[in-house]
């Protein structure tokens, strides 16, 4: 009886010992598995995240490049501002993708939904065009993915050729400008002026 | 002997076994390595700083950030540091080098910028943590 309480008790310490260990090892690997995972699921997500942050300016750039390439200083390029427009954007969208790209974290952008349509509801422009569109962008790697769509609308207001005023009261008669704005329905996001007869800037040079 | 067999039964030490075992899978099924979390912790200091610089246009310093957390963060790889932390994050370029709500552009000037994207490598911006 005493021997055979002593051998149980042995036998009892050794399983639990075993076990103990078996258990200690296999979860502590899957521990530092599944922590590796979480940080790569975090840059994958946080590419992502940059991925949706600066995707309004690529819209911007593009709609910019675009009126300015089709109503700018030179006469009209072919097709129209929305064609020239979309496929401007589709460029530049791609380009933007690869510098998001580096060897473990690829970024992948898919134009789901477009929009581009001429509009004169706003005052005192020659052209207006309503622009939208709605594109995913989806950042991966070989364990992580995260997908953000983004969703931009605004107005492209375009003029030619306003006289230049400086400080709201100096007209300079000779300047010839533009004018490429976007409004997202909030405020102008982008307003530019472009003099396409002159090389000096009256902004901080009065008119001569 | 009958006393002791009513705690030191075979059956008893098989239980004890069990609830050895069961106690140890709840203690160990809540370890971890301390080096993915203390990565994880310095990444966000440095991507913090990124993005508050760049994106927020928060006007942070390297100095702000050795105030707020003790670690010393950089935009250039620090020689000669056993460990260094790394993160990064992507800014996109200020539209033709415009920052302010309205900019003239000047013909033959500074207009090409609308000829071709605002882009370039330096939109990805990079950050080294030194703990």
């Amino acid at each position: 009886m005493k021997k055979g309480f002593f051998s149980a008790a042995l036998n009892a310490l050794i399983i639990a010992a075993a076990v103990t260990a078996a258990l200690f090892a296999l979860t502590y690997a899957a521990s530092y598995d599944a922590s590796l995972r979480n940080l790569e699921a975090k840059k994958v997500a946080d590419r992502a995240y940059d991925a949706n942050y600066s995707h309004p300016r690529v819209v911007q750039d593009a709609l910019l490049d675009a009126a300015y390439q089709y109503y700018g200083c030179s006469a009209l390029a072919a097709g129209t501002f929305c064609s020239n427009a979309n496929s401007t954007y589709a460029s530049y969208l791609s380009n933007y993708t690869a510098y998001l790209n580096d060897s473990t974290i690829n970024t992948n952008a898919a134009i789901l939904e477009g929009y581009c349509n001429s509009t004169d509801t706003t005052a005192g422009f020659d052209w207006s065009y309503a622009y939208a569109v709605n594109t995913s962008l989806a950042s991966n790697s070989s364990n992580a993915e995260r997908t953000i769509v983004g969703r931009l609308s605004g107005v492209v207001d375009i003029r030619n050729y306003t006289p230049l005023i400086v400080n709201d009261t100096q007209v300079c008669s000779d300047a010839v400008l533009m004018r490429i704005a976007i409004n997202d329905s909030a405020r102008y996001v982008v307003d530019y002026y472009i003099d396409c007869n002159q090389t000096v800037n009256y902004t901080s040079n009065p008119c001569p | 002997m009958l006393r002791k067999g009513i705690l030191f039964t075979y059956d008893a030490l098989t239980a004890l076994a069990l609830l050895s075992a069961g106690m140890a899978f709840l203690l160990v099924s809540t370890n971890y390595d301390p080096a993915p979390a203390r990565y994880a912790s310095m990444e966000a200091v440095a991507r913090d700083y990124l993005t508050e610089k760049y994106q927020q246009e928060i006007d942070i310093k390297d100095t702000d950030v050795m105030q707020l957390t003790g670690r010393n963060v950089s935009e250039t790889p620090p020689a000669g540091e056993p460990l260094v932390f790394y993160a990064s994050a992507f800014d996109y370029l200020p539209l033709c080098n415009c920052t302010a709500s309205s900019c003239t552009l000047l013909q033959g000037l500074n207009e090409t910028c609308l000829l071709s994207q605002d882009i370039n490598s330096s939109i990805k911006k990079e950050a080294w943590v030194t703990p």
